[in-house]
């Protein structure tokens, strides 16, 4: 309950920040009326916009219908911006889903194998991808992989969504960069537990070494991974952003990269607001979550 | 004689820790970061070119190495005929800076707040750490674009973003480590003595968790990097035609098939800049902060 409270605590600073903000970005008349405009025309679109009312009575325009799922319209395509989400969202969550499935497989088999064969050529590759992939900006690595793959060897699409072929790349330069942190966390996490009494025991007891690793230890050094699931997310969104705006690929970090470029502020707001309540929420379950699988926590 | 006997092997012991942690003290990543910062310090100095002086008929020179390219521009030309080595020099310059000053905001802002709501708790310390919540629920690239579409490309509006985006992370780890040493002896020692709170904030608390400030701000100065030069690869960071490294990958995009040395370039600095960043952080941590080894 407290948690829930405190979560939507956050919600609304975080939608009187976002609502602020784009406010502040400058008048978005400036880039959508012709140079020649009168005083008389801005008035006019002004007011057809609702931007002549009181900041603090669009604030309350703002929450009321945002409350019914109504985020208002896009100014420069005129359609609903809850529509505008919607068309977008899908393409943005196969991509991440995608993404996801690379870093989880790349953070599992690496940092498992990484933790059981210390010190051997696996650790060293381990480390060598997580350390890199850390610090190699993703906008520089997908270019790099579109100059390799689309331009050199003509294997690969380099922008925009379409069939499988067109996941590759992007889900492949994100997944790279999102797994790094997840493999040295898993590394350290599994090392641990291999250490522990309990798997000590079940190699005594004679469970087969294949067993212990992935049955017994890998479910221990997991708990660590969920701990940190809301920091993981914080950095998949942001890799969503950046990879899209390099691939031009159709999502909401494009939406509101455009958005942005355009000074649409009902677009900013609502994607920002959008991805924020999921980040929310999924933080939120992820908790309830855990404190329902480890009943030491309690909230 | 019993205490001379115990503190013996405990002085060896000292000296061991010390031995292996020198052993394995980064010396190829700390080289690194020297180079970027005398590179940045002296880019008058090592600079072949001005990086803004242009000259259309050398536009697109490939580096020397290459056919077409010349030793007169070591690592080629761009649009502008401009040489892509001193541009990259001087594009060091305003790396640094904004990372450097960046965290100085950012580490102020944080560890003011960090400590403030550690020390006092209560209605300030949820107040505060609700602010946090916010910051960092925010998905960070898309309100440094946001703010930096705010204020206006220019580097000082720069440096503040990253301070605003970025506090949030120094205020959470300065506020556990108050937390967890508000409750030690010579704390309860000091206010007895008639210490001011500000007295035992600034004395007392301050001193213990600046170890823990160090590791995070090599890690978050990697980070900055990497933020900033994304932000000037979208036109939302230093303007043009002042060079900066995310700016010039930007410049090569449209070209990487024609001129892919633009691009190529510039990344490889920044990785590497970060990488040697990274890796003197973890040395750093397990040095300093062995404690810190999980995060």
């Amino acid at each position: 309950m407290i948690r829930l409270l405190q979560a939507a605590a956050t919600l609304f600073f975080v939608s009187m920040l976002i609502f602020c903000l784009a406010r502040l970005t400058g008048d978005p008349l400036d880039v959508m009326l012709p140079m020649e405009a009168s005083e008389e025309d801005y008035a006019r679109a002004r007011k057809h916009l609702g931007l002549d009312k009181p900041l603090p009575v669009q604030y309350g325009i703002y929450v009321a219908q945002a409350v019914t799922g109504d985020l208002g319209t896009s100014i420069r395509a005129k359609i609903p911006v809850s529509q505008l989400i919607m068309e977008r969202l899908p393409n943005s969550l196969r991509l991440a889903g995608f993404s996801i499935s690379v870093a989880l497989s790349l953070a599992l088999v690496l940092g498992v194998a990484a933790a059981v064969k210390k010190g051997s050529i696996v650790d060293t590759i381990s480390r060598i991808l997580a350390v890199s992939g850390m610090s190699i900006p993703i906008f520089w690595l997908a270019i790099m992989a579109i100059l390799l793959f689309s331009v050199k060897l003509r294997l690969l699409p380099s922008s925009r969504a379409g069939g499988i072929e067109h996941y590759i790349l992007p889900a492949f330069v994100l997944g790279w960069s999102f797994s790094a942190p997840m493999m040295r966390l898993l590394r350290s996490s599994m090392l641990e537990v291999l250490d522990s009494e309990y798997v000590k025991l079940a190699q005594i007891k004679g469970v087969s070494k294949w067993w212990v690793i992935w049955g017994h230890a890998l479910r221990n050094a997991l708990i660590p991974l969920i701990t940190f699931a809301g920091f993981y997310l914080g950095l998949l969104v942001g890799g969503v952003v950046v990879t899209e705006t390099v691939f031009a690929w159709p999502g909401l970090g494009l939406l509101a990269y455009e958005a942005v470029v355009w000074r649409d502020y009902p677009v900013i707001q609502g994607v920002v607001l959008f991805i924020t309540t999921a980040v929310l929420t999924i933080n939120l379950s992820v908790d309830v979550l855990y404190a329902y699988l480890d009943p030491r926590i309690r909230y | 004689m019993a205490r001379a006997a115990q503190t013996k092997p405990q002085i060896k012991n000292r000296i061991r820790i010390a031995a292996t942690a020198l052993k394995r003290f980064p010396a190829i990543p700390v080289a690194i970061i020297l180079a970027l910062v005398l590179t940045a310090i002296f880019a008058d100095f090592w600079a072949p070119y001005s990086p803004y002086d242009q000259s259309l008929p050398n536009r697109l020179k490939p580096p020397f190495w290459v056919e077409g390219g010349s030793t007169e521009h070591l690592l080629g030309t761009d649009l502008l005929g401009r040489d892509v080595l001193s541009r990259l020099i001087f594009g060091a310059r305003i790396s640094l800076l904004v990372a450097l000053m960046g965290i100085l905001v950012a580490g102020s802002i944080g560890a003011v707040f960090g400590v403030v709501s550690g020390f006092y708790g209560g209605k300030v310390d949820a107040l505060i750490m609700r602010a946090c919540d916010a910051t960092l629920s925010l998905p960070i690239i898309l309100l440094a674009l946001l703010l930096a579409v705010i204020f206006g490309p220019s580097l000082a509006n720069l440096i503040y973003v990253m301070g605003l985006v970025l506090w949030a992370r120094y205020a959470r780890v300065v506020r556990g480590e108050v937390l967890s040493w508000k409750e030690q002896d010579f704390i309860a020692y000091a206010r007895v003595a008639g210490a001011s709170p500000l007295r035992i904030m600034i004395r007392h608390i301050f001193p213990n968790i600046v170890n823990t400030l160090m590791v995070l701000i090599t890690f978050q100065t990697g980070y900055v990097i990497i933020l900033e030069s994304f932000l000037s690869f979208l036109g939302a960071g230093v303007p043009p035609p002042t060079p900066t490294w995310g700016g010039m990958v930007a410049e090569g995009r449209g070209y990487i098939i024609t001129g892919w040395w633009l691009s190529v370039f510039s990344g490889l600095a920044i990785s590497l800049v970060v990488l040697s960043l990274n890796l003197f952080g973890d040395w750093l941590r397990d040095y300093l902060d062995p404690k810190l080894r999980q995060v």
